[in-house]
């Protein structure tokens, strides 16, 4: 038998490991390299802590994620002039959601925003895209601005599930009731200072920790100790796709625009230049044929990334992400499609030679149960 | 880890049986499918199949991985374990009994010679 573990990379020599992988190790998490980090890629099982995740609460080691610290005079107008999205209207004490494009307006990596103070930022990024966020970033820098990566002490744990608040709580120096969806704030976690935000990448209620790697293991212990369930990357992955979300280099891709990749909510036009936006304009001169559709299996089969899809005999587009849905007992997929297939439209996926059915359905697969967003954004 | 003697070893992690009727049983080994994790789909050939000697005869899916599964010999397939195809979790419970694969008649003389014993196949695999 050969086996391949999906979104995972052949091992190369030099991985790092994050401030908790001792913790992984102890608790048996099955470790895979993972975007240049060894990381779990579950421990007790991938559709045990899925299931975890939906009833209660998870945690996730997110500490592979890029974080980037961004301050000084005009750190947000600059910030607003290389993500796509409307950061000046993000208020402090809120994160938002951007995207930074190539010159020719291809989605370079999708990112969070979290808003520290009027002029103070940090920005999480995805591993695989620290190096060519950080060189857009510092190569667009003004004299006025700082920017620093904190991978030498960065740790990032995301507690995830409708169980989040009352398993974080009694380590917190302030009221997470207080957190609606996407609120940051700096607070004192078991006594040490670090950036909480409300959300995460699961579809589900849920809080993401950004401390010190050092403190990152005792919080994870304690996590545990209330009750909340390790989970690895392979529930993280499932969680997002039953919850619609793009991931970097399955929707997201340099040579996919933001509405072919399914994320043109995140850009903004009207606010005016940002980086990329020429391009992304010209390339707009013509309608966009393809985006990234909801796809349900109709056997047993599960569809993965690359398979073709075809409708009535001919070749349509290409399977982005697949996997079987614990939460809904089914097998589900995004995958690039012409834009004007109609829901439940009959299509084909191709795997192994072998053809098998499958229906275009509405996204997201699970309906987000994260906590409402005020009013005012 | 659990590897019973009376079978030969792939270094993919596949097992074989000689039956007694001149058949081979094929499945993957204990060491396997902890490696995958939690089967939910196994995919295996239709009977009369003609398997190609270090072909691939089926797939087992976890939730985040895939397995081909190899042959060592060539053979035709005689019969194929519908109750793990309708039921993948029984590779993971029982890999050696019940979770068997397919069972194959071999082309000309099967050659087990460059397979491995449960002692080797224990031995390779602790390395």
């Amino acid at each position: 038998m050969t086996t391949e573990i999906l979104n995972v990379e052949p091992p190369i020599p030099a991985h790092q490991r994050t401030a908790l992988f001792e913790a992984h190790k102890q608790c048996g998490g099955k470790i895979v390299p993972f975007a240049g980090w060894e990381l779990p890629v579950q421990y007790e099982g991938v559709k045990a802590e899925t299931l975890a995740v939906r009833a209660n609460c998870g945690l996730f080691d997110v500490g592979h994620m890029g974080q980037f610290d961004v301050w000084g005079e005009g750190a947000t107008a600059f910030l607003n002039t290389v993500v796509t999205a409307d950061w000046s209207k993000t208020r402090v004490g809120r994160a938002s959601y951007g995207l930074l494009l190539t010159e020719s307006g291809g989605v370079l990596d999708d990112v969070m925003g979290y808003r520290l103070e009027e002029e103070r930022w940090l920005v999480v990024v995805n591993a695989s895209r620290v190096q060519r966020d950080e060189e857009l970033l510092c190569s667009l820098l003004p004299s006025s601005v700082s920017f620093r990566n904190r991978l030498d002490s960065q740790a990032m744990i995301a507690i995830q599930g409708r169980g989040a608040e009352t398993i974080l709580q009694p380590f917190c120096s302030a009221a997470l009731s207080d957190f609606m969806f996407r609120d940051v704030r700096e607070i004192e976690v078991l006594g040490e200072k670090c950036v909480l935000a409300r959300g995460g990448y699961t579809g589900c209620d849920g809080f993401e920790w950004m401390g010190s790697a050092g403190l990152a293991p005792h919080l994870w212990q304690s996590l545990l100790e209330q009750g909340a369930v390790p989970c690895g990357l392979g529930a993280r992955d499932v969680l997002r796709l039953e919850a619609g979300l793009p991931l970097y280099g399955h929707e997201l891709r340099e040579n996919l625009s933001p509405y072919e990749s399914g994320v043109a909510f995140a850009v903004k036009f009207d606010k005016g230049e940002f980086h990329g936006r020429p391009g992304l304009l010209k390339g707009l001169q013509s309608p966009p044929q393809q985006t990234i559709r909801g796809v349900q299996m109709m056997g047993r089969a599960i569809a993965r990334d690359g398979y073709a899809v075809s409708c009535g005999g001919t070749r349509i587009g290409e399977i982005t992400s697949g996997t079987p849905s614990p939460t809904l007992d089914k097998n589900i997929a995004l995958a690039l499609l012409p834009t004007q297939l109609l829901l439940g439209t009959d299509i084909e996926i191709h795997i192994r030679g072998a053809v098998h059915p499958a229906q275009i359905v509405a996204l997201p697969f699970v309906p987000r149960s994260t906590k409402p967003t005020p009013k005012i954004s | 880890m659990n590897t019973p003697t009376d079978l030969f070893y792939t270094e993919s992690d596949e097992w074989l049986r000689r039956e007694d009727d001149g058949l081979v049983t094929l499945g993957i080994t204990d060491y396997a499918q902890g490696e995958l994790g939690e089967i939910v789909y196994l995919e295996l050939p239709e009977q009369g199949a003609s398997i190609v000697k270090d072909g691939s005869f089926g797939v087992a899916e976890s939730v985040k991985a895939v397995g081909e599964l190899h042959s060592p010999i060539a053979g035709e397939v005689v019969a194929a374990n519908t109750q793990a195809t309708e039921n993948p979790g029984l590779v993971n419970e029982s890999p050696f009994e019940n979770g068997w694969m397919i069972r194959l008649k071999p082309t000309g003389e099967a050659n087990f010679d460059s397979l491995m014993s449960a002692e080797e196949y224990a031995a390779y695999r602790a390395a």
